[in-house]
């Protein structure tokens, strides 16, 4: 009697080991982790995914070329191959900022064949966040520019915007670039 | 770099089969690169325009946005092999450089997808700086006929201002 109550006392036991394995299992596949390359422009945090992001550098030599877009700054020379390099603030429809030449980052970005570097301000860190944290994007944003924002999430109590750089490809790939509002420069 | 050189340079075919011949100058800082066989012969302006050459403005087929485009010491070139004698006003040339056309780097896609820089092909380093390729056949087709009245309204021959 006493080795059958014994038994069933393993058996709790290892019935409640297993339960809390498998309840550990579930909350992992629950907590899909995404990389995110956070970075900000004008005090502001944004996000690409860290899978689209190829590298970071530190602000080369832009050259200017004429007869294109506002929208591309110019070209770089990472390691003898030339990069473009985009200003992702005409998509956004945020004011220049005089800070940014000079002292930000170009984030090389890849996605659907494209690749080409964004100019931001400062990239803050690369972070792993569940998933399910990214929530859907304020509707208050205006149409135009939802369009490249996937959604919203936090980091260190700020708001971050996450971008979706095949977004900004397709568009202008597909020569449909209408940038939102005219940006003032300061 | 004089003009004599340039002649020089212009009849010269010290060019290997792998190389091409770039004549290099800047217009507002950016730097171009032009094909030497492209080009029939370079002059000042005033010569050009007692040539009665149908004279063109580099940056009326490349546009420099909002920038005003100033030439400093302008000059203008003769394109070989055009049916008419169409002349494009550049600033003073710096250089005269034989590249490998191995050195030669595509444009990244997202440019090449805009007709604006169908005349820039291709971008090469020459000495520390990036010179944008340049093809001047490509560049006349899409170069309005400039009144050369129009250029010189001031009256003068060395500062040539455009939008």
């Amino acid at each position: 009697m006493g080795e059958e109550i014994e038994k069933r006392k393993s058996d709790r036991i290892l019935e409640a080991i297993k339960k809390r394995l498998d309840e550990k299992q579930t909350i992992q596949v629950e907590e899909k982790k995404v990389e995110l390359v956070v970075f900000t422009l004008n005090d502001s945090f944004y996000a690409f995914y860290g899978q689209d992001v190829k590298e970071i550098l530190s602000v080369l030599t832009i050259y200017f070329v004429p007869g294109t877009p506002k929208y591309i700054l110019g070209i770089v020379n990472v390691r003898g191959d030339i990069q473009s390099v985009l200003n992702i603030r005409t998509f956004l429809n945020i004011p220049e900022n005089e800070l940014t030449e000079g002292k930000g980052r170009i984030v090389i970005a890849e996605k659907t064949g494209v690749r080409s570097g964004v100019l931001v301000d400062s990239v803050v860190d690369v972070v792993e966040v569940p998933e399910e944290s990214i929530k859907q994007a304020i509707s208050t944003l205006n149409e135009d520019i939802r369009y490249f924002v996937v959604g919203e999430t936090t980091y260190k109590d700020n708001n971050v915007v996450l971008l979706d750089i095949g977004k900004v490809f397709e568009k202008i790939s597909e020569g449909k670039i209408d940038p939102p509002v005219e940006i003032s420069n300061k | 770099m004089s003009e004599v050189n340039i002649r020089a340079n212009i009849e010269s075919d010290q060019v290997a089969d792998d190389e091409i011949r770039l004549l290099i100058f800047k217009i507002m800082g950016v730097c171009f690169g032009a094909d030497m066989e492209q080009i029939e012969e370079m002059v000042d302006f005033s010569q050009a325009q007692q040539e009665n050459w149908d004279i063109r403005n580099f940056t009326d087929a490349i546009s420099f946005r909002d920038i005003e485009v100033e030439y400093k010491k302008p000059k203008v070139i003769l394109i070989k092999d055009s049916d008419q004698d169409i002349g494009i006003v550049i600033d003073q040339p710096e250089n005269i450089v034989n590249i490998n056309i191995k050195s030669i780097r595509l444009l990244p896609p997202l440019l090449e997808n805009h007709k604006n820089v169908d005349a820039i092909w291709a971008a090469v380093f020459v000495d520390d700086d990036l010179a944008l390729l340049v093809d001047f056949y490509r560049l006349q087709e899409s170069l309005p006929k400039i009144e050369s009245q129009a250029l010189l309204e001031n009256g003068e021959d060395s500062e040539i201002k455009s939008n």
